[in-house]
């Protein structure tokens, strides 16, 4: 065992496929430090959505959700010879992620402009929608925009670390373990504020849950 | 058909968050996305990086951070030598001061009859460097009643020497034996106050001079030896450059004028104790 699955099985209380994941994800980088640039396209292929999603419920704007993404592919490219292998890529590539949203959510604290991207609807959302309404057609659509700006005005009067672990948690589906690691601290941190913030979620869309 | 009632159905905050999970967005924004992020990539490619980049500022930082505490104390432990050093300078300056007042009395009592010895160790205190060099100095004087106008001249010179000495060659003292000093000083032209003035960095007229002279020549008494102490004191402030050798000796006449004779004698006067009564007398 290497000392990349050795950090790796120290960091991360993963799955097997989480693990696996990692090591190709591993030898992808490996080729990226030897010169094979071109490699890098594939990690970037394979995470853009998973980082613009964590982007774009932080800011609640896809315009800088977009340029965030894109800026923090970038970082990672040029710092890609420093990845030495401690955590995975994927843990050290949201890190980058989650540290260029902060920058950008204090920079721009007084600016709130929401944009939204359209909700696709699969099974399980649409039975969730039909949970909350029975509206049909265009109303429906009016019902379910209405939401997400209830939604995303609920998120932005979150604290940035509350909401931080409330995207990577409940949207992105990291784990605990994996969330400590990407925001350095510890898992009962996490576990906490992830409480927290649902506690005051729950109290912002009170309209909308039924218990 | 019957529509069925829906409202009385759960909905939990993490369906809620569900809704986020599914906003995705279109096709075409990902191809203008990877557009944006080519040029950008290639530009980060031409682009120099900056020199500071190089140096790994935040690895560096996070390096020092977990040595914060040793680093703190070796830091708090160096400026307290420092200052420590600095505080400690005059006490330096005065042990100088106590070996060279040493080096003037052994050549003043070389040179004194043994008669006047007593004298000199009675009136000696080892911190007032001036007013142990006074009573010696005015036994030189006494003892030699027949010597030439210009000879006293010179001794008033050695009077002023002997006083100043510890003060104003403090830093000659450390390359220049004090005897040799004395010697070559005293051997210079008697006419001209100039050189000796210079080489202790005196520039005080001659007339000022012969005023302490003749002040310390003519005391007799206990009483008068102490006023020519502190009339001796008042004109080594005058001659006194640096500031603290004057606040020195501005000190001491302070000390003296509170302390003044005729004060002490009142009060001595004023107070009396007789059996088991205590009087005073306004």
């Amino acid at each position: 065992m290497n000392a990349f699955s050795k950090a790796l099985a120290k960091t991360l209380v993963a799955s097997p496929e989480r693990q696996q994941e990692a090591d190709s994800d591993w030898t992808i980088v490996q080729r990226v430090q030897a010169g094979d640039v071109a490699s890098f396209d594939h990690l970037i292929l394979k995470y853009r959505e998973r980082v613009y999603a964590m982007i774009y419920n932080m800011t609640s704007n896809r315009e800088d959700a977009a340029d965030l993404t894109q800026d923090s592919f970038i970082k990672a490219f040029q710092s890609i010879n420093r990845f030495q292998g401690q955590s995975s890529f994927f843990t050290w590539l949201y890190r980058i992620a989650v540290n260029s949203s902060l920058t950008h959510i204090r920079k721009n604290k007084l600016r709130t402009f929401f944009s939204f991207d359209k909700v696709h609807e699969d099974t399980g959302i649409s039975e969730v929608i039909n949970r909350l309404t029975d509206k049909k057609d265009v109303e429906r659509d009016v019902f379910v925009n209405e939401l997400q700006e209830k939604l995303n005005e609920a998120l932005q009067k979150l604290s940035i670390s509350h909401r931080t672990v409330v995207t990577l948690f409940e949207i992105d589906g990291l784990s605990h373990e994996e969330i400590a690691e990407v925001m350095n601290c510890s898992v009962g941190t996490v576990r906490s504020r992830l409480h927290y913030a649902k506690q005051l979620l729950q109290a912002e869309l009170q309209s909308y849950v039924r218990p | 058909m019957m529509i069925p009632d829906r409202s009385s159905e759960k909905v939990t905050i993490e369906d809620l968050l569900r809704i986020k999970r599914a906003e995705r967005p279109s096709a075409e924004f990902w191809l203008r996305f990877e557009q944006d992020l080519r040029a950008k990539q290639l530009a980060a490619i031409i682009e120099k990086r900056p020199w500071w980049h190089l140096l790994h500022l935040p690895q560096a930082a996070r390096a020092i951070s977990r040595h914060q505490v040793p680093v703190g104390a070796v830091a708090v432990l160096a400026l307290s030598f420092i200052f420590a050093g600095q505080y400690s300078k005059p006490v330096v300056t005065l042990s100088k001061g106590l070996v060279s007042e040493r080096v003037v009395q052994s050549h003043i009592q070389a040179n004194l009859p043994s008669s006047f010895e007593k004298v000199v160790q009675a009136d000696s205190k080892p911190l007032m460097l001036a007013s142990t060099a006074m009573p010696q100095v005015e036994s030189v004087a006494k003892s030699q009643p027949t010597v030439p106008v210009n000879a006293n001249a010179l001794s008033s010179r050695q009077v002023e020497l002997t006083a100043m000495i510890p003060w104003g060659l403090a830093k000659a003292e450390e390359d220049v034996p004090m005897d040799r000093l004395l010697t070559t000083s005293l051997q210079m032209d008697p006419a001209s106050g100039l050189s000796v003035a210079s080489l202790l960095g005196n520039v005080r007229s001659d007339e000022n001079r012969i005023e302490a002279k003749a002040t310390v020549s003519q005391a007799s008494s206990p009483r008068e030896l102490r006023r020519a102490k502190i009339l001796t004191g008042m004109v080594l402030a005058d001659n006194a450059e640096d500031s603290d050798y004057g606040r020195v000796i501005h000190g001491r006449d302070i000390a003296a004028n509170d302390l003044s004779e005729a004060q002490l004698y009142d009060s001595v006067r004023r107070l009396g104790v007789g059996g088991d009564r205590f009087t005073l007398k306004f």
